[in-house]
C-alpha cells in the first residue's frame, strides 16, 4: 500500500510537471484565435482547413463586389472551417459597415464540444462585435471552437469586402 | 523435535536425470527488472499521443489542466488495463523467467494503482469540465454520463473495476472462494471492452488521428492474441497432446493427498523440479475449476506426481478421485526452479508446512552433496511432516542435511526459524542461495530473518501460496 501511494505521488508530480511544461511550450494565453489556427496547422496535429460553402459562395462574391463601393448591408457566410469535432461556420450580419451581429450555422457536435460551444460561442460573438473584427482571442478551454469561429468569421468580412 | 542430518560426506548416488544446465546468471531479479523497463518504456509513447494532440495555449487555466490531467490518467489507466491483462496472458516466457509469483506480485500492485488511476480519470474530467462550464459537478456528472457517446458504457466499466478491485482487497480475498474470486476478475475483460467504445468516441487523441486508432487497437489485438494462444489454445492442445490421467491417490498425512499422474511423452513439457501446473481434473464437481498444483517429485517422461493439503478450498475431496481420471492441465509455470541460482553456491532450502512440495523436488534434483545443499522443514505438528521418509531416503542417499523444527511460532524471539536458529543451523548461510516456499505469512518472516542473518535479497528466492 506505501508503495502504490508513492507511486501515485510521483505520478501526480510528473503530470503536474508536463502539463506545466507543454503549458509554457510555446508562449501563454490568451492569444488570438487567427494567430493560433496558424501554428497548429504548422504543428500539423489538427486537420483544420477551409472550405467555402457550396451555393452562397457566388451570391457572398456578387454581394462582395456590390458593397465595395457603398458601406455593406446584409448577411455574409463564412468559409467552412473543419475541426477535429466537427464544421464550424458563421455568417456576419452588417448594418452600413458596422457588424451588427455573428450567427452562428453551423457548430461541434457530440459529447464535450457541443458543451463546451454552448459558453464560448456567445463569448467569441461579445468579443467579435466589441472589436468589430475577428481577431478575437481563444476562449479557454475552448481552442478549435474559437479558431474555427475567428477563421470563419474572417472569410466572411472579406466576402463583405471589409 | 527430529533433527535428521547425515555426516558423511560420500559420493551420492543420483537418481533423477542430471541437472540441467544453468544459465551464467541467476535469473529472477534481472528478467524482473527487464519486464519492468519494458513496462515502463509504453509510458512515453501514451503521454506523446497526449503531447500531440493538446495546443499548449489550451492549458491557460485551473479547471483546463484539471481536464489535461483526467486525460492523461485516463490514457496511463487504459494503457496498463493491458498491461495489466498481458501480465495474466500466461506467456511462458513471463512464467518461466521472470516467475509466477512475481508477475502476481506486478500485477497486484500495478491493478491497485490503475484503478486508482482510473477512478483519478473520472474524477478530474467531472470536475475540470463542470468548473470549466460553470455547473456544479454532480449535475456535469449526469451531462457527461447520459449526453457524451459511449461514456454511459465507460461508467460501466468503472463499477466493474471497482467491484474487482474490491475483491481483491486482502480483507475481502479471504472470505471468497478462489472460484468466486477468479469469475469475478474474469470481468475485467468486459470493462476493458465497454471502456475501448468511450476512448475512440470522445477521446480526441485517438477521434482526430487514424494512426492512433490503429496503433491503439493493434496494441489490444496482440494482447487478446496472447491470452487465446496461451491461456487456451495451448493449454487445450498440450491436454489433448499429453493424454495425463490418474493413476493413484496416497494419502501422505492428515489432510495431504498425493495424486500420481501418467500420460505421454512428458518429458516434452519440459518441466522442471520446483515448477507448478494447473490442474483440472475432468471428474464431478472438479471440472469446472483448475487449481495450481507444484510437481512434489522431479517429473519422469512417462509421470508425474503432485501433492496437495487441503486449504478448504475442494482440495480435500480430491482424495477421491478414481484412477483412470482424466486431467487437463495448463504450464509448466514457475521460476522457482535450479535456473534460479548460481552454479557456484551452497543451495539452503527451507519449507513451511504444504510448501514442501516444490522444495522436495529440488532437494532431490539440485546437485550437490553433503552441506552443499541443506534443508530445513517446519511444520506445527510432527503428523504435518508429509513426505518425511522420502526426504530421508534422500538425505542418506546423498549425504545430505535434513533438520526438520516442529512446534507453534510463538513469540519472535522463540520462532524456531529465527535468524540466530537458522545461523546455529548453517552457519555459511550467508554465502548461499535460500530457496524459500511456504504460506505467505510464513515467507515473509522468514525472508525477514534471513535478510537479518546476512542473506542479500538477491539470493533469496521465495515461492509463497495464500492460504
Amino acid at each position: 500500500m506505501r508503495r502504490i501511494t508513492a507511486g501515485l505521488a510521483a505520478t501526480t508530480a510528473a503530470v503536474a510537471l508536463l502539463i506545466g511544461v507543454k503549458a509554457n511550450s510555446a508562449g501563454g494565453a490568451p492569444r488570438s484565435a487567427l494567430a493560433g489556427l496558424g501554428s497548429s496547422r504548422s504543428a500539423g496535429s489538427t486537420p483544420t482547413g477551409a472550405a467555402p460553402s457550396p451555393g452562397r459562395t457566388a451570391a457572398a462574391a456578387a454581394a462582395a463586389a456590390a458593397a465595395a463601393a457603398a458601406a455593406a448591408n446584409g448577411s455574409f457566410d463564412g468559409s467552412v472551417v473543419r475541426t477535429q469535432y466537427g464544421p464550424v461556420q458563421v455568417q456576419a450580419v452588417l448594418k452600413e459597415g458596422r457588424l451588427s451581429s455573428v450567427v452562428v450555422l453551423q457548430q461541434t457536435d457530440g459529447g464535450r464540444s457541443s458543451q463546451i460551444d454552448s459558453y464560448a460561442l456567445p463569448v467569441l460573438t461579445a468579443e467579435a462585435l466589441k472589436a468589430q473584427n475577428a481577431d478575437i482571442d481563444v476562449v479557454s478551454g475552448a481552442t478549435f471552437t474559437s479558431e474555427g469561429y475567428a477563421q470563419s468569421l474572417q472569410a466572411a468580412l472579406d466576402a463583405a469586402g471589409r | 523435535m527430529p533433527a535428521v542430518s547425515a555426516p558423511t560426506s560420500r559420493r551420492p548416488r543420483h537418481r533423477s536425470a542430471p541437472p540441467q544446465p544453468l544459465s551464467a546468471l541467476p535469473a529472477g531479479s534481472l528478467w524482473s527488472r527487464a519486464l519492468l523497463l519494458v513496462i515502463c518504456a509504453g509510458v512515453p509513447p501514451v503521454l506523446f499521443i497526449w503531447w500531440q494532440n493538446t495546443i499548449a495555449g489550451s492549458l491557460g487555466s485551473v479547471s483546463a489542466c484539471l481536464i489535461a490531467a483526467g486525460s492523461i490518467a485516463g490514457l496511463l489507466a487504459a494503457y496498463l488495463l493491458l498491461v495489466l491483462v498481458a501480465l495474466m496472458a500466461r506467456v511462458p516466457w513471463l512464467e518461466n523467467r521472470v516467475g509466477s509469483d512475481v508477475i502476481a506480485r506486478y500485477h497486484r500492485s500495478l491493478g491497485e494503482y490503475t484503478v486508482v488511476l482510473v477512478c483519478a480519470h473520472a474524477l478530474l474530467l467531472v470536475v475540470g469540465y463542470a468548473w470549466q462550464s460553470g455547473t456544479n459537478p454532480v449535475s456535469e456528472g449526469v451531462t457527461v454520463l447520459f449526453d457524451y457517446t459511449d461514456v454511459w458504457l465507460s461508467a460501466i466499466a468503472l463499477g466493474l473495476l471497482l467491484l474487482v478491485g474490491a475483491v481483491s482487497a486482502r480483507a475481502v480475498r479471504r472470505k471468497l472462494s478462489y472460484e468466486s474470486w477468479y469469475h469475478i476478475h474474469l470481468l475485467v475483460y468486459l470493462a476493458i471492452g465497454l471502456a475501448f467504445a468511450h476512448e475512440f468516441a470522445v477521446g480526441t487523441e485517438f477521434s482526430a488521428s487514424l494512426r492512433n486508432r490503429l496503433l491503439w487497437s493493434a496494441a489490444h489485438i496482440v494482447v487478446g492474441a496472447a491470452v487465446v494462444l496461451f491461456r487456451i489454445l495451448l493449454p487445450l492442445w498440450r491436454s489433448l497432446r499429453h493424454r495425463v490421467r490418474v493413476s493413484g491417490v496416497v494419502q501422505e498425512g492428515p489432510g495431504v493427498v498425493s495424486l500420481h499422474l501418467t500420460g505421454r511423452h512428458l518429458d516434452r513439457l519440459g518441466a522442471e523440479p520446483g515448477q507448478f501446473l494447473r490442474w483440472r481434473f475432468l471428474a464431478q464437481g472438479h471440472w469446472w475449476q483448475s487449481h495450481p498444483y507444484s510437481l512434489s517429485a522431479p517429473p519422469e517422461p512417462d509421470s508425474l506426481r503432485i501433492t496437495v493439503k487441503d486449504l478448504g478450498d475442494g482440495s480435500a475431496s480430491l482424495a477421491r478421485l478414481r484412477p483412470g481420471t482424466r486431467v487437463w492441465f495448463e504450464g509448466p509455470y514457475g521460476a522457482f526452479t535450479a535456473r534460479r541460482s548460481s552454479r557456484a553456491r551452497r543451495v539452503l532450502l527451507i519449507a513451511g508446512g504444504a510448501g514442501i512440495t516444490p522444495i522436495r523436488s529440488l532437494y532431490e534434483s539440485l546437485p550437490g552433496s553433503g552441506s552443499d545443499l541443506v534443508l530445513i522443514y517446519r511444520a506445527s505438528r510432527p503428523e504435518n511432516l508429509v513426505l518425511y521418509r522420502e526426504l530421508e531416503a534422500i538425505a542418506h542417499q546423498r549425504g545430505l542435511g535434513l533438520f526438520a523444527r516442529v512446534g507453534p511460532r510463538g513469540r519472535p524471539h522463540e520462532d524456531p526459524l529465527r535468524a540466530a536458529e537458522l545461523r546455529a543451523i548453517v552457519p555459511d548461510l550467508a554465502e548461499r542461495e535460500v530457496y524459500l516456499c511456504g504460506p505467505a505469512g510464513m515467507t515473509q518472516t522468514v525472508g525477514a530473518h534471513l535478510r537479518t542473518a546476512g542473506v542479500p535479497r538477491r539470493r533469496i528466492h521465495i515461492e509463497a501460496f495464500e492460504l
